[in-house]
């Protein structure tokens, strides 16, 4: 199936209506929207992202800092939104008014039931609620897609159900990245939640330590030193030297960025694996950079990924690495190919820089890991 | 493709003079074609030339040339074919308001979009209203002569293709080939200037997208990992500015990023074109907000 059409049936909510699906005291739901690729499909990673006014934090970040913020991204649609697991329209068309009715979602074995008060209805009246269960440990434990089921029920004052729905859907494992729904990058900026600087395995501490072995001074600062360049060079070299002697190749598999979801390994099993492919390797770089409080940047384009770090804290311009060549090539050589490619994708209009550390502040954390 | 039509257009007609009276939507939409098709090195090279009655004398860079300091001399290829893509927007969205045919909401959105832009003039290369050419827009449409001359010569593009640029320009294509069609009424007319102006709007933004970003031209480091001095290698991003400290790219405080185009320049005490532009936003908004208020208080009078 073509990526794109397939994105294209995904997730927007209130997609799944079924009018009149229940009528109980003059209390009918109009309609069931989940967050669903595909009509049933749920990535893992999102589950941590899920309830957060992503908009707001978006509208916050550009008044502080007017003027610069549209270099993170190409598209007006790449920028997170605002996403709820779920929503469900109730309306009264009774002739008494409906007060205290509740509704209450459970999805079966990951997540706890969430509970939302629907607004007082007067006869003619309807609300939309938004619904997002808190998912818990197990959704990030699964290894391969697993079933689930997702149970909706509106509840009177009493607590009797009025009204109950069963949804069988498919929990995607945790490393199933979505590139897109409504358009092919809208879900990019979730690449950040891949960035993992602090892993239950301290895989990163532990190759920055191997790696401050090889930095002047033998210490990795992140962002000290009077020569920025110089400073953030000497420890990217450092790192990615390190990467290299760990003996971590390149395994050749494009992503999919743009058409289609893939699965992407964390940095932790990169490393464990001794193996990525770009966008792996891009992750691997990226939390390096972000664990000594460095500007991570992931460099998009279609097909291609490579990372970026920004050269300061005040400073924007990019550091690139093509992180496929650590296998092979000396750090200058990955440099230079990164800058003619980074000025290439510019040029087409192809590139899409997802700044990390941006993402964090709008509230896009690391996958739990 | 798209180049080589422009190319062909451009044989099939004699060159076209900036016009010091009025500059029209075919000039700048020419402009925006060689811009969009050119390096951002042989933008700088053929601005060199420009200053030096239009003939070739070497490489010297924008802003360098007979002490060029006028704001336009420091603006990049990109920003300049931002501006570009800004003037003609402007056009087509004083188009759409002339009309006064449009229905209340798009008239609003329309009215709101143009005032922003009659409100940062130095942002665009000609006046909307009157299509008369801002005196920056002269000096751009030289420095373009000597790609004009060359795409009539050979036909070919030198810069990469923008497949952002090539997709809204193919919407646009659409747009126009509806406002050609004699059988279109006006008021669609009018909301086709008005969609055409939201399309060069958009490509205004993915000109200023590529502007926007800074990335070092090479890496500081030996193969040791030390420090490379500026006469160890060509690459290296200080070799031609032996004075500049060696190792280091000027770092930019957060508040100059979008004037990246001023950053390779000699300083010139001139108008801040982001100030310009913020200034031009905060009173679009404003401008929206008024409307927002004054369509709620006319749906409140009613």
């Amino acid at each position: 199936m073509n990526g794109r059409r397939l994105f294209r049936t995904l997730v927007t909510s209130i997609c799944l209506s079924a009018p009149g699906v229940a009528r109980a005291g003059g209390v009918v739901v109009k309609s069931v929207g989940y967050q669903l690729i595909e009509g049933e499909k749920f990535p893992a990673f999102y589950a941590h992202l899920l309830g957060k006014d992503f908009s707001a934090a978006w509208q916050q970040y550009q008044q502080a800092n007017a003027g610069s913020a549209q270099e993170m991204f190409l598209d007006d649609g790449s920028r997170p939104q605002s996403n709820d697991f779920a929503s469900v329209t109730v309306e009264n068309d009774g002739d008494a008014p409906a007060e205290g009715l509740r509704l209450q979602m459970t999805v079966e074995g990951f997540a706890e039931p969430a509970t939302q008060s629907v607004p007082a209805l007067k006869p003619g009246e309807s609300a939309t609620v938004a619904l997002t269960p808190a998912f818990n440990d197990n959704i990030y434990a699964t290894q391969e897609s697993a079933p689930a089921n997702v149970d909706t029920k509106l509840l009177d004052a009493q607590g009797n159900v009025l009204f109950e729905k069963t949804r069988r859907i498919t929990i995607l494992s945790k490393d199933y990245m979505v590139w897109g729904i409504d358009s092919d990058y809208d879900l990019a900026y979730g690449i950040a939640a891949f960035v993992t600087p602090h892993d239950s395995g301290k895989a990163i501490d532990k190759l920055l330590s191997a790696a401050a072995e090889k930095a002047p001074g033998r210490a990795l600062g992140g962002y000290q030193g009077d020569d920025h360049q110089l400073a953030v060079e000497q420890q990217a070299k450092a790192i990615y030297d390190t990467i290299h002697e760990m003996g971590v190749k390149y395994v050749n598999a494009p992503i999919s960025f743009g058409k289609n979801d893939q699965r992407v390994k964390l940095p932790a099993e990169s490393l464990a694996d001794k193996s990525g492919n770009c966008i792996e390797g891009t992750l691997l770089f990226a939390s390096a950079f972000e664990s000594l409080g460095m500007r991570p940047v992931v460099i998009l384009a279609p097909g291609h990924a490579f990372v970026g770090v920004r050269l300061w804290d005040d400073d924007d311009t990019i550091l690139p690495i093509e992180t496929t060549m650590v296998g092979t090539d000396p750090y200058k050589d990955a440099v230079k190919t990164a800058i003619d490619e980074l000025n290439q994708y510019l040029g087409e209009g192809t590139a899409t820089i997802v700044d990390v550390t941006v993402l964090r502040q709008l509230g896009v954390t690391p996958s739990p890991s | 493709m798209i180049a080589l039509a422009f190319a062909a257009a451009l044989l099939a007609s004699p060159a076209r003079a900036a016009s010091t009276d009025t500059v029209d939507t075919e000039q700048l939409q020419q402009d925006a074609d060689l811009l969009a098709t050119m390096t951002d090195t042989e933008y700088v090279t053929n601005a060199g030339r420009s200053r030096v009655s239009d003939m070739p004398t070497g490489g010297q860079s924008t802003g360098q040339a007979a002490g060029d300091d006028t704001p336009d001399s420091r603006l990049s290829r990109p920003r300049t074919l931002s501006m570009v893509y800004d003037t003609l927007a402007a056009y087509e969205y004083n188009q759409a308001a002339d009309s006064g045919l449009l229905p209340q909401p798009e008239l609003i959105e329309t009215g709101a979009r143009l005032k922003a832009y009659r409100s940062r003039k130095a942002g665009l290369f000609a006046d909307p209203a009157t299509r008369k050419p801002s005196s920056s827009y002269a000096r751009v449409s030289r420095r373009l002569a000597a790609r004009r001359a060359a795409v009539q010569t050979t036909g070919r593009s030198t810069g990469a293709r923008n497949k952002k640029l090539a997709a809204l320009g193919a919407q646009l294509s659409s747009v126009r080939k509806e406002l050609a069609d004699p059988r279109t009424p006006a008021a669609r007319k009018a909301a086709l200037h008005a969609k055409a102006g939201k399309i060069y709007e958009d490509m205004s933004a993915a000109a200023r997208y590529q502007a926007s970003v800074a990335v070092v031209t090479a890496s500081v480091l030996d193969d040791d990992g030390n420090a490379l001095t500026a006469n160890e290698s060509t690459d290296h991003p200080n070799a031609a500015k032996p004075a500049r400290k060696a190792g280091r790219v000027a770092a930019k405080p957060k508040a100059k990023r979008v004037a990246d185009d001023a950053a390779a320049q000699p300083a010139a005490p001139a108008p801040s074109e982001e100030d310009e532009v913020r200034q031009g936003e905060a009173d679009m908004n404003q401008m929206e907000q008024d409307m927002h208020q004054q369509v709620l208080q006319r749906a409140k009078d009613q």
